[in-house]
């Protein structure tokens, strides 16, 4: 027996009902209640019982705590619901779980972002590929630990929050969402941290072939995807009752996805096909084109649209040059300047005031994607000095200086709708060898006609086979508009997806929604 | 005012258990109601029942006039729960399970905290405040659940089986506490301990396979014996015991007797006056030569109360649905 014995036996001593009597003769009533009652600034209990107010004792109570409990009902239940959430993280923290996937992410993020960084200095590990070896460690590895986590959040503790949480002033529904809230917060916060501790380095250290907004949108994906995840599992942990059971068969579910995901003809939300999906997710979706050129006697640069690999740049075969029109010249070296994104070709005997055109082929950006047959041409001049030439240059410049951008394309599985800026010339914007179409990127294929409609600006190209399942990019060439100006050569080329960003927020917010009001009715339907 | 209040509250467990059957039952405010049964009765699924954290299957009830249901917290607020054998998260200490459940019940910080320290402090848990209540004996839990059920100074208390598993001294804290607290609160005691009932009790409800079948005061419940029924324990020797029992066979108001070893308990006619046979009683034993240690009528009443209770609910049997 504990020290309740020897409480009781110096109550006794007291003459009187164990501690509280103690307590009592010192403060001259009812302690327990007393105290806090003088606490809270409320008239304490009847001391001897003989105080009843009024046959209403609970009604002066109520009043009392009224007055000394959190005055709305709104801040009442933030208080709780706080309280619910610092809770249940503080458990969190103490699981064995969580600190060994800490120490196992930490060694992982440690391994991962030292070989870049050492890596660096030799070939660059490619920045998409990078970001999606962190993310898929997620759907694949750790998913592992995310449902052991969030599957045993209720089951295993049933009976102690029926007799010391919910059988206070707190409602299920409050309960359930403090712990998904609780649960999903530091799961989220984890991934968070490796996830932007990754994106960082790939973006510093690594060869840039991702942007901000496909990091961005990629992160927040598999966020969205983690998230159901854990909103699986809590509904799983209440429904089943039993962690073992819950744990399985989230695993069950989400290892073996595929399939059921493919009979809801979403197959893209399978985990398989996330991180399948990922790298091209994670590139940066416009290929490199060749911007402008300018030339010297001995040399010749070629300016990017954004940075190329290295590798691929400075092989000077890689060049075509000519100068005048059907004389072929050749680089001795090719040297890349990666702020400028240009390269420079030297070793070259030109005359001056000829005519250069520069040729690029089999040069890619960082993450392999070649460069875009539609832009990988420049023309410039030599004159004693370097003279920029665009592309183009030498057509008298029309009233009309804008040039038409690519705005939209529609896809259907035989056709295609190119949409405009403005008016384009019918003569260039008819010809379908004017469109280069890949489906899915980097396989070209070939629409049988093209035809313009001048009210809405834009192009039908037809007779067309295409697999909607992976994207469609368009990029055109030749097209002029209506006062001759050539196509932007920032605006011509357009990706189509039929899997956008947005159907992966539905695809996973919409079933962790559901799966967060099924975990709260069902709970609300169980017996504790 | 009725606090409590039940009608044809039922509950079935999977179409395979019947835990509580059309329980109507009324708890009027400032009593000390025991909730009486044996074990099994279903004295733990009506509490938990009348406090939200069970569904019922059929007929509904009703605390300080609301319906309960699981989300119920606002009648909560006002009441103290201990559960028989307590659990709390075993990683927390009573002050950082005593101060969540202060915010779950919208206490701020400056009633919160002076409150569960002064609880702390009554219940003697002063020395233990910051250890893991994993390390907790059975009676230091059931004092730490003690303090939870008065955190919110509830206006009433449901405490189920206070009494398990505490040892004789930690027993009688808790019955002395609720007699304490009872003349401030209307407070529920479930037991299957007569005497702890009898004790502390001013209103007894029996439940028998899930039914009310006695709910009123324990001395109405008393006077549904015979009133005159008396114990006597005595020091004697068989033959002495024997001759003893002789006498009282030639008592007329006597109308029956039983020997239990040194016990003898003894059955007057109903409408006899007490006085003169008692005197019989003790002059007979004086004769005999058996000296007695003591003499008694209470426990034996309540304990026969209940017995016949339980036997007439058995015995009623099939009628028992149609009234």
């Amino acid at each position: 027996m504990d020290s309740l014995g020897h409480t009781t036996e110096s109550a006794e001593g007291a003459g009187g009902t164990p501690a509280l009597r103690e307590d009592a003769e010192g403060a001259g009533g009812t302690p327990a209640l007393r105290d806090g009652a003088e606490g809270a600034g409320r008239t304490p209990a009847s001391p001897e019982g003989t105080e009843r107010p009024g046959g209403t004792p609970g009604s002066r109570g109520a009043r009392g705590k009224r007055d000394a409990y959190a005055t709305t009902p709104w801040r009442r239940t933030l208080l709780a619901s706080t309280a619910l959430i610092k809770a249940d993280i503080a458990q969190l923290a103490r699981s064995w779980v969580l600190r060994g996937w800490l120490i196992a992410l930490a060694l992982a993020e440690f391994f991962t972002i030292t070989t870049t960084v050492v890596g660096n200095r030799g070939a660059a590990i490619p920045a998409s590929m990078l970001v999606t070896t962190t993310l898929a460690g997620f759907l694949l590895v750790w998913s592992t630990l995310i449902i052991v986590l969030s599957a045993g959040s209720v089951a295993p503790e049933a009976d102690i929050i029926s007799d010391s949480i919910l059988s206070r002033a707190c409602t299920r529904n409050q309960f359930i969402a403090a712990k998904i809230i609780s649960r999903a917060g530091v799961i989220l916060a984890v991934y968070g941290l490796a996830a932007g501790s990754t994106a960082f380095v790939a973006y510093r250290y690594a060869a840039a072939d991702v942007t901000t907004q496909t990091l961005i949108t990629s992160i927040g994906i598999v966020g969205l995807a983690i998230l159901l995840l854990v909103a699986l599992g809590v509904l799983f942990s209440v429904v089943f009752n039993n962690t073992v059971v819950s744990v399985v068969a989230l695993l069950l579910l989400w290892y073996v996805a595929s399939p059921i995901f493919s009979f809801m003809g979403a197959d893209y939300l399978s985990p398989a096909s996330l991180i399948r999906n990922l790298p091209a997710m994670l590139k940066d979706p416009q290929a490199p084109q060749v911007v402008q050129c300018s030339a010297t006697e001995t040399s010749v640069s070629v300016a990017f649209s954004k940075h190329v690999d290295p590798r691929s740049a400075e092989d000077p075969s890689a060049y075509t040059i000519e100068s005048p029109p059907g004389v072929s010249h050749q680089a001795e070296t090719a040297t890349y300047d990666r702020p400028k994104t240009t390269v420079t070709l030297s070793g070259l005997t030109l005359t001056a005031g000829e005519k250069v055109t520069v040729t690029v082929r089999g040069v890619t950006d960082p993450g392999g994607t070649t460069i875009s047959a539609a832009s990988d041409t420049a023309t410039c001049t030599v004159p004693g000095g370097t003279v920029t030439a665009k592309q183009d240059k030498g057509r008298k410049p029309p009233a009309d200086r804008t040039a038409p951008r690519l705005t939209g394309l529609e896809a259907t599985p035989s056709s295609l709708r190119a949409l405009f800026s403005e008016p384009l010339d019918v003569a260039t914007a008819e010809d379908p060898t004017h469109y280069l179409i890949e489906n899915p990127i980097g396989n070209r294929r070939t629409a049988r006609a093209a035809t313009y409609r001048a009210d809405t600006r834009s192009v039908l190209l037809s007779g067309l086979e295409l697999d909607l399942a992976v994207p469609v990019k368009l990029t055109v060439t030749e097209i002029r508009d209506v006062a001759g100006n050539p196509v932007s050569v920032r605006g011509n080329s357009i990706v189509h997806s039929e899997v956008t960003p947005w159907k992966y927020v539905l695809g996973f917010g919409l079933p962790a929604l559901c799966a967060c009001l099924l975990a709260v009715v069902w709970f609300n339907r169980r017996d504790l | 005012m009725a606090i409590v209040a039940t009608h044809d509250l039922t509950k079935i467990y999977g179409n395979k258990v019947i835990a509580v059957n059309g329980v109507n039952l009324t708890i009027e405010e400032g009593c000390v109601f025991g909730l009486l049964g044996p074990n099994g009765a279903g004295k733990t699924t009506l509490l938990k029942l009348l406090l939200g954290l069970q569904r019922p299957t059929a007929g509904r009830a009703e605390m300080f006039g609301s319906r309960v249901s699981p989300n119920a917290a606002n009648i909560r607020q006002r009441i103290g729960y201990l559960p028989t054998n307590p659990k709390f998260p075993p990683y927390m200490s009573p002050i950082s399970y005593l101060d969540l459940i202060g915010q779950l019940f919208g206490m701020p910080a400056e009633v919160r905290k002076p409150r569960l320290a002064s609880l702390i402090r009554a219940v003697d848990l002063l020395s233990a405040a910051s250890r893991p209540i994993r390390s907790f004996s059975t009676g230091m839990t059931t004092r730490l659940g003690i303090a939870a059920s008065l955190l919110n100074d509830p206006d009433l208390l449901i405490w189920d089986e206070p009494t398990a598993g505490l040892d004789p001294a930690g027993r009688k804290y808790t019955l002395d506490l609720i007699q304490e607290l009872g003349r401030a609160k209307t407070v529920i005691v479930s037991s299957h301990i007569l005497s702890d009932i009898d004790r502390v009790c001013s209103h007894v409800g029996v439940l028998h396979n899930g039914q009310i079948i006695y709910s009123g005061s324990v001395r109405d419940l008393k006077q549904t014996i015979g009133r005159n029924h008396i114990e006597i324990e005595v020091d004697a020797r068989d033959d002495q015991v024997s001759r003893f029992a002789t006498m009282l066979q030639g008592m007329p108001d006597i109308i029956g007797y039983e020997i239990r070893g040194y016990w003898i308990e003894i059955r007057f006619r109903p409408d006899a006056a007490l006085e003169r046979p008692l005197q019989d009683v003790l002059r007979a034993a004086a004769e005999s030569g058996a000296a007695i240690l003591s003499l008694s009528s209470t426990k034996a009443q309540t304990e026969d109360a209940f017995i016949q209770l339980l036997e007439a609910d058995q015995a009623d049997g099939f009628s028992r649905a149609y009234n």
